[in-house]
């Protein structure tokens, strides 16, 4: 996958965990992890899993979703599903 | 195939139910309707016969619009996880192969009072008292700081956790009468027993404040709540707990008012997890004392309809739940939970405010053991006789 294509996967995380948790776009630009912003708890953050699902056309497996806690993280699994 | 007969309706679902996930739905479609008399899931699991009370035929296409809801929503998103086991101790062959309810309730030791509600004789109180006192002594290197709480629970506490809203068919209102003569007399004179209720007029009823408690740790997270610990907790308590469960109740399997022992830890993530893992060691032994047949393996909670898809796959995922399953001989391949280890990361830190003194939440986890359930596995596993019960177990009763 190109930088490009990554560049663009963050983006659409981005938006979706803004979506998911009502933020502000300047909030959706920073550091976003599980716990920050509050919202991202256990139930929000079976809500992303679920709401990047469907914006990305990806099947997140199982033994991922403990993993998946930032956007690195996140844009790493959605660009490499086969890890 | 059901016997028409028996369920001379069908809603076809749809959809077909996980095999893991059919003791679930089946959990959660006794709530459907007060009009639904029974229910089976096909053998194809795309399909929910039913049948409904007398009279209620008029009922028929809500009812089956709501059967396909609860289905369709538990199957919602479901993934399929496979358990992790952390401990098994099969056994193939059991002193004692037959439902032992029959049996305690001709002995004396089991009273039915009602649905979910059953007293205890000598030989099950010695049985869960001695398992109580043995599991204290087992986990007495923690220090645990012994607290007692009250059977009924502030539905602020309850509202604060998110438990009246994950799981609200289990609560257990508690009422008392408003506080006015003219209501407490009409209350008196008109009250009766109805064969199968209490026949009240709901106007002489006071909001209700308090719940009968569903479990005992949410009392110590109200306990420490709006604080700030500068030193990591482990408490422990016996209470009565409380979880309505309808056409799930079950003689001592499931029971409406039950006992449990726990210990809840309160700290730092790692200080939690490395004391859930030395409970599930210790408890090894003192099972494995008892000769008892049971896994330790990954499970989650009974979440209500709309939160369970996801909450249950949060639990699966971050492995938040351990449960001791104990066989029972008289169900082929059945086992019933006698105890779980539970991991709630920071949820009800951040609940209930509980932090470090620089306003972190803190992670809290909690061991339950039910000990009713402990005795159920124990006589159903080596019989009714205490002669005839592990020596572990003679020895601790003795004690």
């Amino acid at each position: 996958m190109s930088e490009l294509e990554r560049e663009q996967v963050e983006s659409k995380v981005r938006a979706v965990i803004g979506q998911t948790f009502g933020l502000s776009p300047t909030e959706t630009a920073g550091e976003l992890r599980m716990g920050d912003p509050a919202a991202w708890d256990s139930m929000g953050h079976m809500q992303l899993i679920v709401g990047l699902e469907e914006a990305c056309n990806w099947s997140c497996p199982g033994h991922q979703i403990a993993e998946l806690v930032d956007v690195p993280t996140i844009v790493d699994a959605i660009c490499n599903p086969s890890n | 195939m059901g016997n028409p007969s028996e369920f001379p309706h069908s809603v076809p679902l749809g959809l077909v139910i996980p095999a893991e996930l059919v003791g679930d739905v089946v959990g959660k479609l006794h709530y459907v309707s007060e009009q639904l008399a029974g229910f089976r899931i096909s053998d194809s699991r795309d399909t929910v016969q039913f049948r409904l009370k007398p009279g209620q035929e008029a009922q028929r296409a809500l009812v089956t619009e709501r059967l396909r809801e609860v289905a369709t929503k538990l199957c919602r998103s479901y993934r399929s996880w496979g358990d992790k086991v952390l401990v098994s101790r099969p056994r193939e062959q059991f002193a004692c192969q037959e439902d032992p309810h029959p049996a305690l309730e001709r002995e004396g030791q089991i009273f039915r009072y009602g649905n979910g509600r059953y007293g205890l004789g000598p030989h099950m109180v010695a049985l869960v008292e001695a398992f109580d006192r043995q599991f204290l002594r087992t986990v007495e290197s923690f220090s645990p700081e012994a607290h007692q709480f009250p059977s009924i629970i502030g539905g602020d506490i309850l509202s604060r956790c998110r438990y009246i809203k994950s799981f609200p068919h289990s609560l257990s209102l508690v009422h008392h009468l408003r506080e006015d003569l003219e209501a407490i007399q009409g209350f008196a004179e008109q009250a009766e027993w109805g064969g199968d209720h209490l026949h009240v007029k709901p106007d002489s009823l006071a909001p209700p404040e308090t719940l009968l408690s569903p479990t005992v740790c949410f009392h110590c997270y109200a306990w420490l709540a709006d604080s700030k610990q500068t030193r990591p907790r482990i408490i422990t308590a016996r209470g009565k707990c409380f979880r309505f469960e309808s056409g799930n109740l079950r003689g001592l399997e499931r029971l409406w008012d039950f006992s449990m022992r726990e210990l809840i830890f309160v700290g730092p993530k790692e200080f939690v997890l490395e004391q859930r893992q030395k409970v599930i060691d210790a408890s090894t032994q003192l099972l494995d004392r008892w000769n008892l047949s049971y896994e330790i393996k990954t499970a989650t909670d009974p979440f209500f309809i709309d939160d369970f898809s996801q909450q249950s796959s949060f639990q699966r995922a971050f492995d938040l739940k351990f449960e001791v399953r104990a066989a029972l001989p008289y169900k082929p391949g059945g086992s019933v939970a006698i105890g779980s280890f539970n991991i709630h990361q920071d949820f009800f830190g951040r609940s209930f405010s509980i932090g470090t003194i620089d306003g972190q939440p803190l992670h809290t986890g909690c061991v339950g053991f039910g000990l009713e359930r402990v005795a159920l596995a124990l006589v159903a596993q080596h019989g009714l006789d205490p002669a005839g019960w592990p020596p572990g177990v003679r020895e601790d009763i003795s004690r």
